[in-house]
């Protein structure tokens, strides 16, 4: 679904991304950890196409395409959603408003009429029952005045409506109470399915504890360091990165 | 200079030897003053070049039939609750106009009488409004000022609708209007400025309205003249102790605009709050400049202006908030922000602070450029088209101000211009 | 409750840097025509064409008026009293090093503090002296000749660097550029001139000491600084003057210009006389101060702390021509007793990426009038052009006042131009908060207003830092009681 080879990136003019190797297939979830400065976030900004960062070398094909040649909406429907570590606050357009046009683009792309009023509400409520939202929140503005935790589920309730192929989650579990991070993590399983793939990228392994990886990479000098199971995380928790970002040298 | 006036005013006999004395003042400091120009810095941005060289009187015009068409269907439609006046070029057309009972709509008085009251404070205002002579030949030009006193505690509501259907090549046509909100009573006003399509209308519009102690205003302009003509007001607020204001001005493009709005807050814990809207499109020059003079203890003031300027437009705007020595404890916030949307379009903010005092809360962002980049990449990580989301994100730049507008039906109405000035069929979603 | 006592003491804190040294003079007569233009000219042996350029620029003065725009006041300046031309006389071809040097002229320096002598060679800065109007002592020109690098007096560059003093002269700001810099182009005495090659870092910071002494002398100092591609200077600019009873009119005009790739630093710590604490004397500061960033991925800083001068009238102002030039403007500004500053920067755009931040800390006391003056203009080309400025004042007491006039015009679609403003003063909170903590109320209120400064003061050189912090804690001692 996803093959990245040699990706070599650049943000703000510094280099980030120094010979990034990854394939993710449809049905498996990855988790992406590292320290800080690692070069997490610039590899979920480069693949969803955030200006500013730029790639020097290498390619990424997603579903057999050409995703760095894409404009940042066409890998949005084409099924590739990030969850942002730092969902910015949009006031006057309000989330159902957004929802709807976010869904809409992606039926046009594949061909299908508009959703109608009645069929979207019903949509929605159901995927906000199961992120514990209340539906005022669709009449609030985009993430206006939402606490941290309320943006994190904000986005994942985007996330289950639209159900891309690929969702990149940069750091969803930060800055969520247990009882937060078992919603979130319970939207996420949602979407786990045999057709689709998921990234998560994560400072801690706690999310991991809901949500059970397939593959564990480590990212330190903008590339993977190391690959495991699911017990690379746990023995991360137990030693923290130096020992493997200092061996990488 | 103003050679014509004098002659047109000598030839306006009136048998008032107080109005006629007044005249001659008014007239006279004009003169002393002459026309401010870009030169001056509160004119900088102004669309008036060439005002010098306008006779400034106007040929009075033949008022059209209240039942022509072309002005019934110029009209707004009238807001329900709301009493309605409408004064077509200066003079109130009593069959266009519905007035309600006495109590929902206050007095209405329309005379030359107590002009010369206002003579000392118009001199005192040409001073605030830093050599605004268009107001005092907006005053003294007018043949009918409209004067509104709002006296009820229940709540006054009035719609007032101001149509030019006259050329304005000679210069502009005055319009004078007085309000007064007494002490303890409330009242909302609609006031709308409408002017005949391709007659290229000039109104020279000049209010000044006073909230008495405790009174509440909430007054909405909208300054929705036709695309070809121009606008030049000045609008002055005096607010006494513990007075409520919110005042709203809409200004959807004309040629050519100077609104010049002085809000002075007398009152101790008096209170105004200034929302303002321009959209400029085409070759259209679009310039407000807002002072709110504190001086009462405690008085609190907001401003929000939200421009966008496409085409070749200018839209300017200059918020000049001052505070004096006397307005110990006073809060004063503003956010001007404007969009560029045209490759030859230019938008203009001064966010200005004189602060006489050190017990004051004051803070000013203004923001001009483009949309935030980072909203706009969110909106395009969810796959909207990228012209989409930039109208989208224009709209909700806009909701700060226009999400206040009330009455719901006026609020519609507006939303609906608003929406088919952004012109992008995503929106019809959000159309009302 | 407050003690107005506190406040005036501190406010009343005599100027420290009065007296005046006792040496001839040789001033031309007060007054000003086309014959004390060319007398100003011929008195510094000028080649032909800088005396054509000065007549021109006085020609342009006449037909300009003072600019009535600033919230500053002052009785009318009478130009025609004014001595435009003094130096102080020494061996007839000036002194050759040191030791040639006047020693009144050099205890003077002592008094000030000036690193002339052996502190100079220790500091490792350069010092370019100006006493009065003509340059008198130059030092660590052997090892800057060693870089390449100009430093000299402009009266020296007129001879040496005739070529280069006539392709960029008035080149930033033209003759007819404002009434002040008009009067500076006919008249200015002396200056600094620096030039520095291709791609050279100056390896070691320029500063230059002014002063003004003689009476009734105006002051029109000329600096002309051109960073050639690649290179890189900082430039230091401190001031002090001698106690007067009368306003004294300075006019200064810097001109700044750096090519592609080149850095250059301007800090200034300007402490002109104030004036009294009843507003007699201090000196009007009225100054225009330019920089163009010619080049592609050029950079312009000016910093400045201004605590003297009854009236100062400046706008350190960057042209961003250059693709991906940047300007930055750091200022902080303090008007006591009767002083009245008027400053801030200007901002113009015209390169793609161009980018600029300003950062204006204005503090008033007593019965300062403060006013941050600013003009952000992106222009139609400047594709990609950002900028930033967060304009805060800080006053004390209820007599004195703070005002912000920006303007922002922006002509380009892309850009983004973002202004922030604060008002605020030292609360009793948080002077209760120190003193509850065993801090004095002076110590107090210099840590308050040095953190309010910080943002600025970091931007200067480290010892020029300190200096400044010193300043500005004599210029407000008891300013809040």
């Amino acid at each position: 679904m996803l093959s990245i080879k040699d990706l070599h990136a650049t943000a703000g003019g510094s280099k980030v991304l120094n010979g990034l190797n990854l394939e993710v297939k449809a049905g498996e979830v990855h988790a992406i950890m590292g320290p800080n400065g690692s070069g997490k976030s610039t590899l979920s900004y480069v693949l969803a196409g955030r200006p500013g960062y730029e790639v020097t070398h290498g390619s990424v094909q997603f579903e057999g395409q050409d995703l760095l040649a894409m404009s940042p909406e066409a890998r949005a429907r084409a099924g590739l959603f990030l969850g942002f570590q730092y969902p910015v606050e949009i006031p006057g357009v309000n989330n159902a408003y957004l929802l709807k046009a976010a869904l809409n683009a992606k039926r046009k792309q594949h061909g299908e009429p508009e959703v109608d009023a009645f069929d979207f509400l019903t949509l929605v409520r159901s995927r906000m029952r199961l992120m514990q939202m209340d539906e005022a929140f669709l009449s609030r503005g985009v993430n206006e005045g939402f606490s941290g935790g309320e943006k994190k589920r904000n986005e994942i309730l985007q996330m289950l409506v639209l159900e891309p192929k690929l969702a990149l989650l940069d750091e969803t579990d930060s800055g969520l109470d247990i009882d937060a991070l078992k919603v979130v993590a319970q939207g996420i399983e949602t979407l786990r399915s045999e057709q689709r793939a998921l990234v998560l990228i994560t400072h801690y392994q706690r999310l991991l504890d809901h949500v059970a990886p397939d593959f564990v990479h480590v990212l330190g000098r903008g590339r993977i360091l190391r690959t495991g199971g699911r017990e690379l995380a746990l023995e991360l928790e137990q030693r923290g990165y130096d020992w493997l970002t200092g061996q990488a040298a | 200079m103003f050679e014509n006036i004098q002659k047109a005013l000598a030839e306006r006999v009136t048998g008032d030897a107080a109005l006629a004395a007044w005249r001659r003042a008014s007239l006279a400091s004009a003169c002393a003053q002459g026309l401010p120009g870009p030169r001056d810095e509160a004119w900088r941005y102004a669309p008036i070049r060439g005002m010098e060289r306008l006779s400034w009187v106007p040929a009075a015009p033949s008022p059209p039939a209240s039942d022509s068409t072309s002005l019934r269907e110029l009209l707004p439609p009238p807001l329900p609750g709301f009493a309605r006046m409408v004064v077509v070029n200066g003079r109130v057309d009593a069959a266009l106009s519905s007035h309600a009972p006495a109590a929902a709509s206050g007095t209405v008085v329309d005379s030359l009488q107590g002009l010369d009251a206002a003579a000392a404070a118009d001199v005192d205002a040409a001073r605030a409004l830093a050599n605004n002579s268009f107001a005092i030949l907006g005053r003294l030009l007018t043949e009918q000022p409209l004067q509104l006193v709002l006296d009820s505690t229940a709540g006054s509501r009035v719609q007032l609708v101001f149509v030019t259907t006259a050329a304005g090549r000679d210069g502009p046509s005055p319009t004078t209007l007085r309000m007064t909100v007494a002490a303890g009573c409330r009242a909302e006003i609609v006031e709308e400025h409408l002017a005949v399509k391709g007659v290229a209308a000039f109104a020279n519009h000049v209010v000044d309205t006073a909230l008495h102690s405790g009174s509440d205003l909430l007054w909405t302009r909208l300054l929705v003249s036709a695309a070809d003509a121009r606008h030049l007001e000045t609008v002055r607020l005096q607010q006494a102790l513990n007075s409520k204001a919110s005042l709203l001005q809409i200004a959807p493009g004309n040629t050519g605009l100077r609104s010049t709005v002085v809000a002075t807050l007398d009152g101790a814990a008096s209170q105004l709050q200034f929302n303002s809207v321009a959209l400029g499109d085409g070759n259209q020059h679009l310039d407000q400049h807002v002072l709110i003079d504190h001086r009462g203890v405690g008085a609190k003031s907001t401003e929000v202006f939200r421009g966008l300027a496409a085409g070749r437009a200018r839209v300017a705007f200059t918020g000049h908030n001052r505070v004096m020595p006397t307005a110990l404890n006073t809060d004063t916030r503003q956010s001007l922000r404007s969009l560029i949307a045209g490759r030859e379009a230019e938008a203009i903010a001064r966010p200005q602070l004189e602060i006489l005092t050190d017990a004051v809360q004051a803070s000013h962002g203004a923001t001009v450029g483009t949309l935030d980049p980072q909203m706009l990449f969110y909106l395009l990580s969810r796959g909207l088209e990228p012209s989409a989301a930039q109208s989208l994100l224009k709209w909700a730049f806009l909701q700060d101000v226009v999400s206040q507008l009330r009455p719901a039906e006026l609020r519609t109405r507006l939303e609906a211009l608003l929406l088919a000035r952004l012109a992008d069929p995503l929106l019809s979603d959000l159309a009302p | 409750m407050s003690e107005p006592s506190a406040i005036d003491q501190a406010v009343a804190q005599p100027y420290r840097y009065g007296f005046v040294t006792d040496i001839e003079s040789d001033s031309l007569p007060p007054g000003l025509d086309h014959d004390v233009v060319r007398a100003i000219s011929r008195k510094k042996n000028e080649p032909q064409f800088l005396t054509d350029w000065r007549l021109k620029a006085f020609d342009r003065w006449l037909t300009l008026r003072e600019p009535k725009w600033a919230r500053v006041h002052h009785a009318p300046i009478d130009y025609q009293a004014i001595s435009y031309y003094s130096a102080p006389k020494s061996n007839t071809d000036g002194p050759k090093s040191l030791a040639d040097v006047d020693p009144k002229l050099l205890a003077t320096y002592e008094k000030l503090g000036v690193p002339l002598h052996e502190r100079a060679r220790l500091a490792g800065v350069a010092v370019d002296a100006v006493f009065d109007s003509v340059s008198v002592a130059t030092t660590f020109k052997d090892r800057l000749a060693k870089a390449g690098v100009v430093f000299c007096p402009f009266s020296e560059a007129v001879h040496s660097h005739p070529e280069l003093l006539e392709r960029y002269l008035g080149s930033v700001v033209p003759i007819g550029d404002n009434f002040f810099a008009a009067l500076n182009s006919a008249v200015f005495s002396d200056g600094s001139f620096v030039y520095i090659p291709k791609g050279v870092r100056c390896p070691m910071e320029l500063s230059t000491y002014f002063r003004i002494n003689a009476a009734k002398t105006g002051q029109f100092e000329r600096t002309l600084i051109i960073a050639d591609a690649g290179s890189h200077v900082s430039y230091l600019e401190g001031c002090t003057a001698p106690m007067r009873d009368e306003n004294q009119l300075h006019a200064a005009v810097v001109e700044l210009i750096a090519e592609d790739d080149a850095q250059i630093k301007y800090s200034t710590v300007q402490n002109w006389y104030p004036g009294d604490e009843n507003g007699v004397g201090g000196i009007y500061n009225f100054v225009t101060k330019r920089g163009d960033c010619r080049g592609r991925n050029s950079r312009i800083s000016w910093t400045q702390v201004e605590t003297g001068s009854a009236i100062t009238w400046k706008y350190p102002s960057c042209v961003l021509r250059g693709e991906n030039s940047v300007g930055e403007f750091y200022s902080v500004a303090l008007a006591n007793h009767y002083q009245q500053a008027d400053t801030g920067s200007k901002m113009i755009h015209i390169g793609a990426n161009t980018r600029s931040t300003i950062v204006s800390k204005g503090i008033s006391a007593g019965h300062g009038q403060n006013t941050y003056r600013g003009l952000v203009k992106i222009q139609a080309s400047a594709t990609g052009a950002r900028n930033f400025t967060q304009c805060d004042s800080l006053l004390m007491g209820d007599r004195c006042g703070a005002h912000t006039f920006p303007y922002l015009e922006v002509k380009n679609p892309d850009a983004i131009v973002e202004h922030e403003a604060s008002t605020s003063r030292i609360s009793e909170e948080q002077l209760f908060y120190c003193l509850q903590r065993g801090v004095d109320r002076e110590d107090a209120v210099n840590m308050i207003v040095n953190g309010f400064c910080k943002s600025v003061f970091k931007e200067l050189p480290m010892e020029f830092a300190v200096e400044a912090q010193n300043l500005l804690a004599v210029s407000l001692e008891g300013a809040v009681g």
